[in-house]
């Protein structure tokens, strides 16, 4: 099953803020970085983008993100999602509730043919 | 007149109306409609009752004009009126009270509106009631239609004279029994089969009442089901009597679609004051005067701040998953189309290529059919989840085709599986005690239910074909050496009910049979 939170939300390249083709020296350098800097407690590098809205970063989710991109085909597959840009908004998406829904809801029990 | 001697007289009429009527009734449910000399004398035993009736409510209502203080024959004379005008009198008071039973026993003295059928005349009219009803008792009225009147293996005997006066079709009014019993167990599916094989029997003076009756409903599904094409049509047909409500419905049809031949205000205004039921009808009244509105809204949107085809079929997808849009079938179909867009771009092909390439992945062609595969899943389990049905999925392209091709397999499969579980018990003599054996049945219909939900009649046909034999020994099994005539006879009762609305006509004599064994 898609796994939105999966492919987005903890997606490694927003976690670490890389782009989808950078190379495995820059994971493990932004990888020391973010971990060094939520050690330390700092407030830049608490929170991430994503297009489903800021994510709260921790240093498990590092960890786990840096770990994700070791393997070529499953960081292939990551990458594919990360092809959204972080600034990108997907979560305002909605339907218009206000549209009418076509079908006369209850005309069978209006009309007498229903209870 | 004096008092006393009125009280004799309404005594008097009460009882011999009553006897004329429990006879009369008695005689509905015992003729055989089968073109021979008996038929002919219950038919005419059964009008001389209808006379002998009629001439003594008329009498009692004459009384009331000739006697100077006729308190007491006014009681008579609403009688009189309820036994001149069964029909009426079953359709605008006892079906609204949900009084199934009176609906039957009163409809059947109905011989103007349901000729020689009355009996599945009086089902039709008690299974409208039920309808109404909070509480619906279907299995006994089923039983009683599928044991008496819905097969007749009579077909073709007796004096040919005769035969010429029945009916053209003598399944009219049986149609449109069984075809509300289904409506009145959820089986919107099956009612509608069941009514549409009304139009395909051949025209009848005789079956006026049973084929507007069936319209109406018709339009009224039509209308709930928002296909409102298909109202047109059936207020439109020529082959089909109709009430003033189905016309209503046709011209609000007709304005709602925008079809050339919509009428004005004016028009629409007469027909809706004259459907009899203005007061419900008032905002379908409304919707059809205003302007035309937007057919199927957007449910992906045009541009997702920077997210490209990616982006929109994802944002598309959450919003589905949050919940059910007023139109799930297009919905989904939007998003599934929005996913084809985003996966089968050439451009996305080249660029994974490309990165395949770059991190020495051999093909990138397993990465996109995973993708494809999670959200066939998801969209799937969507479609299951707002009742979405299979030829919507199948005409909404490749992806959704693929994901309603998938469901229905897997349903298929688990039917099969729960039917192969009950043949392994049936042939190792494991016996459950009845409620139990009840139970599995329940769970088996509502499985097979869910098939015909989903899949619509075809599929249900396929899953009816498989089971009938199988499901037929259970119940002969549980029947004849179980004992357990009860859940037997619901089980054949069932299969009758299926063969019917499927048009299975070997089935459908068999099951008679059956059904009429456990009477």
């Amino acid at each position: 099953m898609l796994d939105v939170q999966a492919c987005i939300a903890d997606n490694p390249f927003y976690v670490l803020e890389l782009s989808p083709d950078c190379g495995r020296a820059e994971v493990e350098r932004e990888g020391r970085k973010l971990l060094g800097m939520l050690e330390l407690g700092l407030g830049q590098a608490a929170t991430y983008p994503t297009p489903l809205g800021p994510q709260t970063r921790t240093a498990d989710k590092v960890r786990v993100a840096m770990a994700q991109l070791v393997d070529p085909a499953a960081r292939l597959q990551l990458e594919l999602w990360a092809r959204i840009p972080a600034d990108a908004s997907i979560l305002e998406a909605g339907f218009d509730a206000s549209i009418d829904a076509g079908g006369w809801n209850g005309a069978r029990a209006a009309l007498g043919w229903g209870r | 007149m004096d008092f006393a001697v009125q009280v004799l007289v309404a005594l008097v009429f009460f009882f011999t109306a009553l006897g004329l009527l429990v006879m009369r009734a008695g005689l509905a449910g015992k003729i055989r409609m089968d073109g021979s000399p008996g038929m002919l004398f219950a038919l005419l035993a059964s009008l001389c009752l209808d006379v002998a009736v009629s001439m003594l409510a008329v009498s009692v209502i004459s009384l009331t004009f000739v006697v100077p203080r006729p308190q007491l024959l006014y009681l008579a004379d609403l009688m009189c009126l309820v036994m001149l005008f069964p029909y009426p009198f079953t359709r605008f008071v006892l079906v609204p009270l949900g009084a199934a039973q009176f609906a039957f026993d009163f409809a059947r003295l109905s011989h103007w509106r349901f000729w020689n059928d009355r009996t599945a005349g009086g089902v039709a009219m008690a299974a409208w009631a039920s309808l109404r009803s909070k509480k619906a008792e279907t299995a006994r009225l089923e039983q009683f239609l599928a044991s008496s009147v819905a097969f007749y293996p009579d077909e073709g005997r007796g004096w040919a004279f005769l035969r010429r006066l029945l009916p053209r079709s003598r399944r009219v009014n049986a149609l449109l029994a069984a075809g509300l019993l289904a409506a009145a167990r959820d089986d919107f599916e099956g009612a509608r089969a069941l009514l549409k094989q009304i139009a395909r029997e051949p025209l009848d003076g005789r079956d006026r009442t049973a084929r507007a009756l069936a319209v109406e409903w018709l339009c009224a599904d039509g209308a709930e089901r928002g296909d409102w094409r298909e109202v047109m049509a059936l207020s439109m047909g020529f082959s089909f009597p109709h009430t003033p409500l189905t016309l209503f419905l046709g011209c609000a049809a007709l304005r709602i679609v925008g079809d050339e031949r919509a009428p004005g205000e004016a028009e629409l205004e007469r027909a809706w004051r004259r459907s009899g039921c203005a007061a419900a009808t008032a905002p379908l009244y409304e919707r059809a005067r205003g302007p035309r509105r937007r057919s199927v809204p957007s449910y992906v949107p045009s541009r997702a701040d920077g997210g490209g085809d990616l982006g929109r079929a994802l944002a598309g997808q959450l919003a589905l998953s949050r919940g059910t849009p007023a139109r799930p079938a297009a919905a989904l179909v939007q998003v599934a189309r929005a996913w084809e867009r985003a996966l089968e771009a050439p451009e996305m092909a080249r660029a994974l290529a490309g990165r395949a390439s770059d991190l020495g992945v051999p093909t990138a062609v397993p990465v996109l059919d995973e993708v494809r595969a999670q959200v066939e899943e998801q969209l799937g389990a969507i479609a299951l989840r707002d009742g979405v049905r299979l030829d919507d999925l199948e005409a909404g392209g490749a992806l959704l085709a693929r994901v309603g091709r998938r469901i229905r397999g897997e349903m298929l499969g688990q039917l099969d599986d729960a039917i192969q579980r009950i043949t392994a018990r049936v042939e190792d003599d494991r016996r459950l005690p009845g409620a139990v054996e009840m139970g599995e049945l329940e769970a088996l219909v509502e499985q097979y239910m869910a098939i015909g939900k989903f899949g619509g009649l075809e599929t249900r046909g396929v899953a009816f074909a498989s089971m009938h034999a199988p499901i037929c020994a259970w119940a002969v099994w549980l029947f004849n050496e179980r004992r357990q005539k009860r859940v037997g006879n619901a089980i054949f009762r069932f299969l009758w009910r299926e063969a019917f609305i499927l048009e299975d006509p070997a089935a459908l004599e068999l099951q008679s049979r059956n059904v009429r064994a456990g009477t």
